[in-house]
């Protein structure tokens, strides 16, 4: 009975892993990424390498932005203002379904120019949560059935390892290539379990009301309605008052929203219907002190400047809903254990990773040969080191690139993406159509690519790594450097151990047809 | 500061799972040493699971309960994949430890240790 459960969990494991792994390591390596997301944007969008500067301008100083967005008729305005991870002031509006958005100096108020791309919080963040399918959500929606394979993943695995306390720090790196694979998939699955049990599960809860719309449904009149009240925003549910009115002082609304929260400084100031007599103005606070997203919103009418709202305590409910969206989305403040979930995060991706190399060790001898075989190791290298390598190629087009580039009717943000993708299904390609040597070529390509990222940031903005680690305010784009660099450096690894087996294994057989 | 106290946790972690793993019978062989009586097992796996709860404790007060527990959980997995790359590529870099837990006067032995014991 017991040894037919565990075959079953056995069977669970394998085949939800080789259908799903490919859509996990996008999620994780994107989801890892993003732990420095906006270090990424500093690396990306160079024009954004700022010093940080003692006293920002006053809001008022921005006014003229807020009169073109009311001049545009704008449904909302609002200035993200700079922090520790964002030294640019971010300036946006929405007129129809056009976007406008100009990254600031905070210390000029000078406008800096359009980098030209999508960047870390703009492609890689969203890409971790929504594989950029916006089709009815359908991105969302395979995000989300993957998740719940992670989980029954995390369950059946542990289930199935025979000797979990035995071999709990079991790894023997001179075996052979199969067992050596099978000791790194349970080292990082077993020691890294907490990590892969909370982030899949925070996940599956932030988006909670797409997967389980029920809930929604049988609270709220409709989904604007749960929009507003779980993002604090309920005092955007007003009547339309089309009467133009001008919009109060923002410098003095500031001033009374941060005597509400002992001095705490706002991170975001919305004006929404600007110009208008239901004009709104908001000033949103997150607190980084703690795990959880604790967002403060203080609301005032835009015409009157009366105090309109301010934010509830959080219910016990709502409190861990916080608890969980914050030690997924990593808002707060505290870079030790922003490393620690980016290490981990690579953990869990050499986890899928082993998971699928030791499937294809397994059977490389008896079915080596099959369709499936051959499909399922394509799909592999595309999935592993084909989107590392479709990342890499999109850090160096963002580095190549001519600032306002035009092709195909393509911007320049659209044609770094069109590079990833064209990237990404070549190794696709590449692995259906040259299985012999894809793992070797394709550590080569990422050692070549990794190293010419950083070489092409020293060339392209002077910003070498010997520069960038001795200003402070140039540790994000060092960081980035440093680990492009390591990554290099355990490819070109890769490549040489690869490349001794291919010609160990050459060897032998032209020794074995010289004998025959 | 801030540093030496995280480099403090992730030192004692890391001590606390070598201890575990050194109470297993392959690793002590591939770091040399001979093998434990079991009451010394059960003496030594008692005080690395002390030291892996001192650490919560101390990471809570220090940190807070949010980033305390999240820093805890990240340092236990590192700490213990830690151990096992070093058993793997270096065992003998805890031969030391992995001798000094068979000595009579060791600070895993019990207050009265029958003659002989500890192999």
């Amino acid at each position: 009975m017991e040894q037919g459960f565990r075959r079953s969990m056995e069977w669970l494991h394998t085949w939800a892993g080789v259908v799903l792994g490919s859509v996990l390591f996008a999620v994780f390596w994107m989801g890892t990424l993003s732990v420095f997301d906006n270090e990424i944007d500093r690396w990306m969008k160079p024009a954004t390498r700022l010093p940080p500067s003692p006293q920002t301008l006053s809001l008022e100083a921005f006014r003229p932005s807020l009169d073109e967005a009311i001049a545009a008729k704008a449904a909302f305005w609002n200035i993200i203002l700079p922090n520790d991870r964002q030294p640019e002031l971010q300036l946006r509006y929405k007129t129809g379904k056009t976007f406008v958005s100009h990254d600031v100096d905070p210390k000029s108020g000078r406008m800096l120019p359009d980098s030209g791309t999508l960047g870390g919080t703009g492609f890689i963040f969203p890409f971790h949560y929504t594989l950029q399918i916006e089709l009815r959500d359908m991105g969302e929606w395979v995000v989300g059935l993957a998740a719940m394979a992670m989980l029954v993943l995390c369950v059946s695995g542990v289930i199935i390892h025979r000797k979990i306390f035995a071999e709990f720090f079991t790894f023997r790196p001179h075996k052979k290539s199969r067992r050596v694979l099978l000791d790194l998939h349970n080292l990082c699955g077993v020691l890294g379990l907490p990590f892969h049990v909370f982030l899949t599960f925070s996940g599956l809860v932030i988006l909670g009301a797409t997967y389980f719309p029920a809930g929604v449904h049988a609270v709220y009149a409709n989904p604007r309605a749960y929009f507003f009240d779980a993002n604090n925003l309920s005092f955007l549910a007003v009547k339309p008052d089309r009467t133009a009115a001008p919009v109060v002082s923002l410098d003095e609304a500031a001033t009374r929203a941060r005597a509400m929260w002992g001095g705490d400084v706002p991170q975001t100031v919305l004006v929404a219907n600007p110009g208008k007599a239901s004009s709104r103005l908001a000033f949103f606070r997150v607190n980084e002190g703690h795990v959880v997203m604790d967002r403060d919103v203080v609301a005032f009418s835009g015409a009157t400047g009366a105090l309109l709202s301010r934010s509830p305590p959080l219910s016990p409910v709502m409190q861990a809903q916080r608890f969980l969206s914050g030690l997924h989305l990593i808002q707060f403040h505290h870079w030790v254990l922003r490393w620690m979930y980016f290490v981990l995060g690579l953990g869990s991706c050499a986890m899928i990773a082993t998971g699928f190399l030791f499937w294809q060790e397994s059977r490389r001898k008896k079915q080596g040969n099959t369709f499936g075989f051959r499909l399922v190791e394509g799909l592999t290298s595309g999935s592993v080191t084909g989107i590392i390598l479709a990342t890499l190629a999109f850090f160096v087009s963002n580095r190549l690139l001519p600032a306002n580039v035009h092709w195909l009717g393509q911007g320049r943000a659209a044609l770094e993406v069109w590079v990833f993708y064209t990237v990404w299904l070549a190794t696709f390609v590449h692995g259906w159509v040259w299985p012999r040597h894809v793992w070797l070529g394709q550590s080569a390509a990422i050692a070549v690519f990794a190293a010419g990222a950083v070489l092409l940031n020293w060339v392209t903005t002077g910003d070498h790594p010997l520069r960038t680690l001795t200003h402070r305010y140039l540790w994000p784009v060092a960081g980035m450097d440093m680990v492009l660099l390591v990554g290099a450096g355990l490819a070109l690894l890769a490549t040489l151990r690869l490349a001794r087996r291919v010609g160990a294994h050459s060897g032998a057989s032209q020794r074995v047809e010289g004998a025959g | 500061m801030a540093v030496l106290l995280y480099s403090a946790f992730a030192v004692v972690l890391f001590l606390a799972f070598a201890l575990l793993a050194l109470t297993q019978f392959a690793h002590r062989r591939a770091t040399g040493a001979a093998d434990l009586p079991p009451e010394r097992v059960g003496q030594t796996r008692a005080v690395a699971g002390l030291l892996v709860g001192a650490v919560l404790c101390v990471t809570t007060y220090t940190e807070g309960g949010g980033f305390g527990f999240l820093l805890w959980v990240g340092l236990v997995s590192l700490a213990a994949c830690a151990v096992a790359l070093v058993l793997g590529w270096c065992p003998a870099l805890l031969a030391p430890l992995a001798r000094m837990m068979v000595l009579p006067a060791s600070p895993f032995s019990a207050r009265h240790q029958p003659p002989g014991a500890g192999g």
